[in-house]
C-alpha cells in the first residue's frame, strides 16, 4: 500500500531516527571498546553534530567545489530515495514495480558520489580514498546485483511488495543465505563502512573524510549511517520476510528486524579489519562471485521446479 | 556561551602531534583522551585542538603552522612540555574552545586575511558573507594533505609563500551554471578565450609556460610499474598522520596510490640548548615499563592502520595500564593473551599476506613488550630498548615501499616500529 | 497532471541538452564526465515518463557506472592534471560542431517530420516482463551466442593486455603459497 506525501515525510523522518541510533550505537559500542561506561558513548552523535554544526566549513586551493558538495550532499539524498521502495510492515512510499533495480541503481549512485567528494577536495588523500572506493564498487557491485536476483528470481517479480509477499511460508535467508551475506556485505561496502571502509581508512588521513569539515562532514557522516539504515531496511525486505512476525503489527516488525540487522552491520566494524580494495578484488571475483552464481542456480532450479 | 557551543565542546577531537622525543606525552595525551572519550583526529580538516608534545624544530615549527592553518576553526593550539602538563593542557584547551568572542575575532582575522588581498585580481567575484573563506595552504607537504608539484622537483614551498590564494573562492553562483567561468582561477593571466582554443592534442608541457591553477603545478607523466604511462603526483606522507613516526617525512612519487620513488627526511625537535633532559622525562627512555609501553604503542598503531579497531583498542589499552602503574606481569599476561589471539587471527594472517615479515614484525613487538614486562616484574634490567632504532631504520623506508601502494607502504612503515627519538635528537644539533 | 508530466518533460529535456552541452565547455575531464552522466540520468527519466520504468532505471545505473570509471581512465590517461588545469574539451572544432548540428538536425527533423503511424494495439500490462520476454524468448539465441562472445572478449582483451599471468604471480609450478605482487617484479626488472 502505498503512502501519500506525509507518508514520504514520515518515512524521511523515521530514516534519520533509526540512522541517529545506529550512530548511538556504534557510539557505545567504541566507548565500551575503549574501556569507558557505555551509556558514555550514546551521546556522541549528539555532540558530533553540534561540534559540526559550530566548526567552519573549509574552501580549498583549487578545489572543484561545485562537484565536492554535489558529492557531500548526495549520499544522503541517495539514501531517502532508497527508502522510497523499502516497505514498512504493508506500506511503501513508492512501490515502484522495478523496485529492486531502483534500490540497485541508488547505491550504484554511490560510486559517483564517493568519488566525487575524493575528487573535489583537490588532496592527494582524500583522492586516493576516492580511487579505492571505485575500486572496491568493482569488487562488491557485481555480487550484489546477483545477490538481489535471487529474491527477485524467487519472487518472479522486481517489486519489492512481491518479494515480501512471497515470504509468506518460507523467508527467503533460509535458502538463500549465500545472497543474504553476500547483499548484508554490499551493504557495508557501499556505506564505506567497517571493513569495507578502505576509502575512508585511517592509513590515508580520513581518505574521502580527509578534507570535510563542519556541515560538510556532517552530511556525510549522517549520510552513511543512512545508507546503512536504508541498506538494513531493504535486506529485511529481500531477505527476512518485511514485517511478517506473530502479534505485533507488521510495522513494528520490520522496524525491529531493521534495527537488528542494523545492529549486526554497525558491530562488524570492530570485529574485522579493513579489508584492502586490491586484496578485496581476487576474494571477490574468484570466491564470492561463483557462490553467489552457484546460489542462483539453486533459487533457479527450485523455482522451475 | 551557546549550548549548541557547550554540546560541541563535549566531544573535541584533538590533533595530537609528537616531536621526536616526546613520545610519552603524545601516549599520555591520548591515554587521556581516550579517558575523557574526546577523539584523535585523523586530519587537520577534523581537529578542534591542535595539541603539540614537545618543542619542535625551525622547520618542524613551519609545518605544525600550517597544519594550523588548515584547522577549519574554532581552534585551539597548544603545546604539552612533559607527559604532567597533559592534563591541564586539556581543561585549558577546551576553555579556550567554549570563548565565543577569541574564536569570533580569529574567525574574522582568517576571513580578512583570506579576502583582503583578493581585490588585486582581476575577478572579484562578490561571494556572499555567508560563505566563509579560509586560507588553506596548498603545498603541505606537513599534514599530508598532499602535495601537487612539478616533476622536476620543484616542491613549490617558496612559490607558495607568495602566491595568495585568499581569493580562490570560485563563486557558487558562477559553478552552478557548470560552464566555463565556474572553474576560472582568479590572477590567472590566461583569459577565457585562450582556454577555448587551446587545442587539447597538442598538450605537452614540457616547457611549462603554462598557467598553473592556484599556484600548483601539474603533473607530468611517467611509466608506471605496469608499464602505463599515468600522471606522476609527489605527495608527502608525514609529518602530521596517524599512526606515523614522529618527524618522519617521506616524500613519495605516487602513480595511483603507488610509490614509484620515495625518500625520507627527518624532521627534529629544537635545539637544546642548555637544558640537559631533552624529550618528556629523559630518564625513563630506558626504563622496561616505558619501553614495554611505546612497544603497545606501536603494536597499537599497527593494528589501528590496518582498521582493527577491536585488537587495536586492547593493544592501546595495555599500553595505558602500563603507564596506570597496573602491576606488571598483570599486563605481561594480557599482552601475551593478545598476542596468542593475533597470532591465531586468520583475518589478520590474510590481511598481512602479501607483506613479507609485517605480520612477524606484529608479533615480535608484542613479544618484546612481554618480555621487558616480565623483566620489569623481576625489577632485572630491561631489554635495551633498539628494535630498529638509528638512521638504519629510517632509511631503509625508501627501499622498501617503493612499488607498494599507500596503505601497504603504511602497514610496512608502521610494523618496523621505528623509534625516530634518537636519531633526531642526536642530529638536532645539527643546525 | 499531464500540465505537470508536460513541464517535467520539458526540464528534463533542457536538462538532458544542456548538460550535454556542456561536456564541452567546461574545462575540466571530472565535470566533462559528469556532466554527460546528468545528461544521461535526465534521458533516463525522461524513459520513466513514457512507462519503462525498467529500461529508464537501468539506462540510469549503467551511464553513472560507466561514467564513474571513465572519468578515472580519461584523468589517468591525460597526462597531465586536468581537474586543476583549464583545458578545452574540443578536438576539430568546426568540423565536430558542423557534423553534431547536422545529426541533431536530421534526427530532431525526422522525428518531428515523419508521418508516425497510429499506435496498433494496447502496450502490454507488464512492460519489464514484456522486454524480459522479447528478448529471453525468440531472441534467445542471439543472446546466447552473444553474451559468451562479449564475456571471451573481454577475458582475451584482459589476458592480452596483463604483462603478469599467474605462473608469474604463483611461480613457475604454481607453488607459492602468497602472489607475488607486481611491485616486487618491477624491481628486479
Amino acid at each position: 500500500m502505498q503512502v501519500g506525501p506525509l507518508g514520504a515525510l514520515t518515512a524521511a523522518v523515521l530514516l534519520g531516527v533509526v540512522a541517529v541510533l545506529a550512530a548511538a550505537f556504534d557510539g557505545t559500542l567504541g566507548a565500551r571498546l575503549q574501556g569507558r561506561r557505555a551509556f558514555s558513548g550514546v551521546t556522541a552523535p549528539l555532540w558530533e553534530a553540534a561540534r559540526l554544526l559550530r566548526q567552519r566549513r573549509r574552501t580549498i586551493v583549487a578545489a572543484d567545489s561545485l562537484l565536492w558538495r554535489i558529492g557531500v550532499v548526495g549520499l544522503l539524498v541517495v539514501a531517502l530515495l532508497k527508502v522510497v521502495v523499502v516497505p514498512l510492515g504493508w506500506w511503501t512510499v513508492a512501490d515502484l514495480s522495478i523496485g529492486m533495480v531502483w534500490f540497485n541503481a541508488m547505491d550504484v549512485m554511490v560510486w559517483a558520489l564517493v568519488w566525487l567528494i575524493g575528487w573535489g577536495a583537490n588532496s592527494a588523500h582524500a583522492l586516493i580514498g576516492g580511487y579505492r572506493f571505485l575500486g572496491q564498487a568493482l569488487s562488491y557491485e557485481l555480487p550484489l546485483m546477483f545477490a538481489l536476483t535471487g529474491p527477485a528470481i524467487a519472487a518472479g517479480s522486481l517489486r519489492v511488495g512481491d518479494v515480501v509477499a512471497a515470504q509468506q511460508d518460507l523467508w527467503f535467508v533460509v535458502w538463500m543465505p549465500v545472497a543474504f551475506l553476500v547483499f548484508c556485505a554490499g551493504v557495508v561496502a557501499f556505506s564505506v563502512w567497517g571493513p569495507f571502509g578502505a576509502a575512508a581508512g585511517e592509513d590515508i588521513a580520513g581518505g574521502v573524510l580527509a578534507e570535510l569539515s563542519g556541515v560538510d562532514r556532517l552530511l556525510v557522516l549522517a549520510g552513511r549511517y543512512a545508507l546503512l539504515s536504508a541498506g538494513a531496511g531493504f535486506v529485511v525486505a529481500l531477505f527476512l520476510g518485511g514485517g511478517s512476525g506473530p502479534l505485533a503489527p507488521a510495522w513494528v516488525w520490520t522496524l525491529v528486524k531493521t534495527l537488528a540487522v542494523l545492529a549486526a552491520l554497525i558491530g562488524v566494524r570492530r570485529l574485522l579489519p579493513v579489508v584492502r580494495p586490491d586484496r578485496l578484488a581476487e576474494v571477490a571475483w574468484i570466491v564470492v562471485l561463483p557462490a553467489v552464481l552457484l546460489q542462483l542456480l539453486l533459487v533457479g532450479v527450485m523455482v522451475v521446479l | 556561551m551557546s549550548a549548541v557551543a557547550r554540546m560541541a565542546a563535549r566531544r573535541p577531537h584533538v590533533l595530537v602531534v609528537e616531536v621526536p622525543g616526546w613520545a610519552l606525552t603524545r601516549i599520555s595525551a591520548e591515554r587521556e583522551l581516550r579517558r575523557r572519550g574526546w577523539v584523535r583526529a585523523d586530519a587537520p580538516a577534523d581537529s578542534d585542538i591542535l595539541l603539540t608534545c614537545g618543542l619542535p624544530g625551525p622547520e618542524f615549527g613551519e609545518v605544525l603552522d600550517r597544519v594550523w592553518d588548515q584547522l577549519p576553526g574554532p581552534r585551539v593550539r597548544v603545546d604539552a612540555m612533559d607527559p604532567d602538563q597533559v592534563l591541564a593542557v586539556l581543561d585549558r584547551s577546551v576553555q579556550a574552545l567554549l570563548d565565543g568572542a577569541t574564536q569570533r575575532d580569529d574567525a574574522d582575522a582568517r576571513t580578512a586575511a583570506a579576502a583582503g588581498p583578493s581585490s588585486d585580481h582581476d575577478h572579484d567575484h562578490d561571494h556572499g558573507s555567508d560563505q566563509e573563506t579560509e586560507e588553506t595552504e596548498p603545498e603541505s607537504a606537513a599534514d599530508g594533505d598532499g602535495d601537487t608539484s612539478h616533476e622536476d622537483g620543484d616542491q613549490g614551498d617558496t612559490a607558495h609563500e607568495d602566491t595568495d590564494h585568499g581569493g580562490m573562492d570560485h563563486g557558487e553562483d558562477d559553478q552552478a551554471n557548470m560552464n566555463h567561468g565556474g572553474m576560472d582561477h582568479k590572477g590567472m593571466s590566461h583569459g577565457d578565450g585562450d582556454q577555448a582554443d587551446m587545442d587539447h592534442a597538442g598538450m605537452d608541457h614540457g616547457d611549462m609556460d603554462m598557467p598553473m591553477p592556484g599556484g600548483i603545478g601539474l603533473a607530468e607523466g611517467g611509466t608506471d610499474r605496469d608499464g602505463l604511462d599515468l600522471d606522476v603526483l609527489h605527495v608527502s606522507l608525514g609529518p602530521v598522520l596517524p599512526h606515523w613516526p614522529a618527524g618522519l617525512v617521506v616524500r613519495c612519487s605516487l602513480q595511483g596510490d603507488v610509490v614509484t620513488d620515495a625518500s625520507v627526511e627527518l624532521l627534529r625537535a629544537a635545539d637544546p640548548g642548555v637544558e640537559q633532559l631533552h624529550g618528556d622525562a629523559g630518564m625513563m627512555r630506558s626504563s622496561p615499563g616505558f619501553t614495554s609501553a611505546r612497544t603497545c604503542d606501536q603494536a597499537a598503531g599497527l593494528l589501528s592502520l590496518l582498521g582493527f579497531e577491536r585488537m587495536a583498542a586492547r593493544a592501546e589499552r595495555l599500553r595505558d595500564a602500563v603507564l596506570d602503574g597496573t602491576p606488571p606481569d598483570q599486563v605481561a599476561a594480557d599482552v601475551a593473551h593478545l598476542g596468542r589471539h593475533i597470532r591465531r587471527s586468520r583475518v589478520l594472517r590474510w590481511s598481512l599476506e602479501d607483506l613479507p615479515g609485517a605480520r612477524e614484525r606484529l608479533l615480535a613487538m608484542l613479544g618484546a613488550a612481554e618480555t621487558n614486562l616480565g623483566s620489569a616484574a623481576d625489577a632485572v634490567t630491561a631489554v635495551r630498548y633498539s628494535p630498529t632504532a638509528g638512521t638504519a631504520g629510517v632509511e631503509q623506508i625508501p627501499g622498501l615501499i617503493t612499488g607498494l601502494d599507500v596503505t601497504a607502504a603504511r602497514l610496512v612503515v608502521a610494523s618496523l616500529g621505528l623509534d625516530t627519538a634518537p636519531v633526531a635528537l642526536a642530529g638536532s644539533d645539527r643546525d | 497532471m499531464s500540465v505537470v508530466l508536460d513541464g517535467v518533460f520539458w526540464l528534463l529535456a533542457v536538462v538532458s541538452v544542456a548538460s550535454g552541452i556542456a561536456v564541452f565547455r567546461v574545462d575540466s575531464m571530472a565535470r566533462a564526465t559528469y556532466a554527460l552522466a546528468v545528461s544521461f540520468v535526465a534521458v533516463g527519466a525522461m524513459l520513466l515518463l513514457l512507462n519503462l520504468e525498467y529500461i529508464g532505471v537501468i539506462t540510469i545505473l549503467m551511464m553513472v557506472m560507466e561514467m564513474a570509471i571513465m572519468g578515472i581512465f580519461m584523468i589517468m590517461f591525460m597526462g597531465m592534471n586536468p581537474a586543476l588545469m583549464p583545458m578545452s574539451m574540443v578536438h576539430n572544432k568546426v568540423g565536430s560542431l558542423v557534423l553534431a548540428v547536422g545529426v541533431f538536425v536530421v534526427l530532431a527533423g525526422g522525428a518531428l517530420l515523419i508521418d508516425w503511424p497510429d499506435r496498433r494495439g494496447a502496450p502490454a500490462g507488464d512492460l519489464t516482463r514484456s522486454l524480459g520476454e522479447a528478448i529471453m524468448g525468440s531472441k534467445m539465441l542471439v543472446m546466447l551466442t552473444v553474451s559468451p562472445l562479449l564475456f571471451a572478449t573481454l577475458v582475451a582483451a584482459l589476458v592480452l593486455a596483463n604483462p603478469r599471468g599467474r605462473y608469474d604471480r604463483f611461480g613457475d609450478d604454481l607453488r607459492a603459497g602468497t602472489p607475488s605482487g607486481p611491485a616486487r617484479e618491477g624491481d628486479d626488472s
